[in-house]
């Protein structure tokens, strides 16, 4: 169990002791890099690893994870999709597979006597597919979400992956979108009509981690040709239903684990000897305020 | 022979069920009896923001909840056809498809371009206009015709392994014991 207690303060400054549930994403860009995850799992003690695009195989890593950190690291099942290789060291958490989608993979998130959906998504990259493809790609994710709402009855989801989007981009934030705000008191009323519906809120963390003003990298990739105009882009996110805002407790973005740096020398992502994009880690927690 | 009969038009077309989604609620009792009951479609309509008819067909594995997006449906709204069928998209390798088609660029096409581009500034009126005649072969433009691409669809790689996926929950015991095996490797 990686599962940890830790000392935290809320928002109104009261001491609380929960369980800590850590998930890690990566996007490795189909490159080996088996030592670095070993080392990233070890320096987080992350409960969940989710490796997106990762061309080792599940089995291979899977092995690297027991024999280098801890020996409970298993591969939760069902699971379909290929695209995200997720290891677990907590069967607590459940992360079985429940609905797949394109490009997406639904886990049950099993969480402080809640049941949590975890949608693990993988938005179409700006080199390779053209606005009009990326936007009805995004229409799909809505009905695909709409559709996990309806049939599993249940809206507590957490979207974790590479969006390739901004959470500036307006479907991040349109109602009809993923309708995602900025800070959780925008998140906090529940609900905005559009027209003649009501579309509920989700809370998108990642804007915290926007720039220089902030304790990590402005973002999670960096690209200065016509496709990243921004330079730094927040391209891996996750955001969350406003019903979970009082199980999350933050998100970081990660530069290095252990020995290894994922940063080159200007501190961007070092595509080279790591990933063009930076590990992010997101923490749960659960309990009572004392 | 009728000369003014609608050519691909049969007589079967003009009576119900003709919709899409009729002949999708078809297939989803088609799935229920052969399946035994295991196996079920859900329909989902919803409106695009283009203000078109869509249908996600979903395969639903009973008794385990589990589901599966596999394809959607289009098409205008209170007109049902010319619809089109969206496969979900293949994310498998090529070395697993069936078949695929390979793109070549010759070697030369990069200089002819520059050269083209180059003529075109000297003589406007030189310019050739290429056209490109793309077919979608997914779309219908009778239920007839409707019917049988969705059989084609039913019949792709990427739903029958999608399928698979979501029945094969039995083996996953087994695949767990040969995960744990080739982990200790």
């Amino acid at each position: 169990m990686a599962a940890t207690t830790v000392k935290m303060k809320n928002e109104a400054g009261l001491a609380r002791m929960p369980p800590l549930s850590r998930i890690v994403f990566w996007n490795v860009k189909r490159k080996d890099l088996t030592d670095a995850v070993c080392a990233l799992a070890k320096s987080t003690a992350a409960d969940v690893i989710i490796l997106n695009e990762n061309s080792v195989s599940s089995s291979k890593t899977l092995c690297a994870l027991r024999q280098n950190v801890a020996g409970d690291f298993y591969i939760p099942k069902p699971a379909s999709e290929d695209r995200f290789h997720c290891f677990c060291r907590n069967s607590a958490l459940d992360l079985s597979e429940i609905h797949s989608g394109f490009r997406t993979s639904v886990r049950k998130y099993k969480f402080e006597n809640q049941m949590f959906l975890l949608v693990l998504l993988h938005g179409l990259d700006i080199r390779n597919y053209d606005d009009e493809a990326r936007r009805s790609f995004m229409q799909d994710l809505m009905r695909d979400l709409k559709f996990i709402r309806e049939d599993k009855e249940n809206n507590k989801l957490i979207l974790l992956g590479d969006f390739n989007l901004n959470p500036y981009d307006r479907v991040m934030n349109s109602a009809a979108g993923l309708n995602a705000m900025m800070t959780r008191a925008c998140a906090a009323k529940g609900t905005r009509q559009h027209a003649t519906k009501k579309y509920d809120f989700y809370y998108n963390p990642m804007w915290s981690l926007l720039g220089d003003n902030t304790k990590g990298p402005a973002g999670t990739a960096y690209d200065t040709s016509n496709q990243g105009p921004y330079g730094w882009s927040m391209l891996d996110q996750v955001v969350l239903h406003h019903s979970i805002i009082p199980f999350f407790n933050k998100v970081e973005i990660l530069t290095e684990a252990g020995e290894y740096s994922f940063m080159d020398k200007n501190g961007r992502p070092d595509a080279k000897n790591a990933s063009d994009h930076f590990p992010i880690s997101v923490d749960f927690s659960g309990g009572h305020y004392e | 022979m009728s000369r003014f009969w609608p050519e691909g038009l049969s007589i079967s077309d003009i009576q119900s069920p003709y919709s899409p989604y009729s002949i999708l609620e078809n297939a989803r009792e088609e799935w229920e009896t052969i399946s035994d009951g295991v196996l079920t479609l859900v329909l989902q309509s919803s409106e695009s923001e283009d203000s078109n008819a869509i249908i996600t067909v979903h395969a639903k594995h009973i008794p385990t909840n589990r589901t599966a997006a596999l394809f959607s449906i289009i098409h205008r709204l209170k007109e049902p056809y010319p619809v089109t069928i969206r496969p979900r998209n293949e994310n498998i390798p090529n070395f697993l498809k069936k078949s695929y088609q390979l793109s070549r660029t010759s070697a030369g096409s990069a200089v002819t371009k520059v050269v083209a581009e180059l003529e075109a500034i000297n003589n406007p009126m030189s310019i050739k206009k290429t056209q490109e005649l793309i077919t979608n072969k997914w779309v219908s433009d009778t239920p007839s015709e409707f019917r049988k691409k969705l059989a084609d669809a039913f019949n792709l790689s990427v739903i029958k392994s999608a399928v698979l996926n979501l029945t094969s929950s039995a083996s996953f015991e087994s695949q767990s014991e040969d995960d744990d095996n080739a982990a200790q490797e």
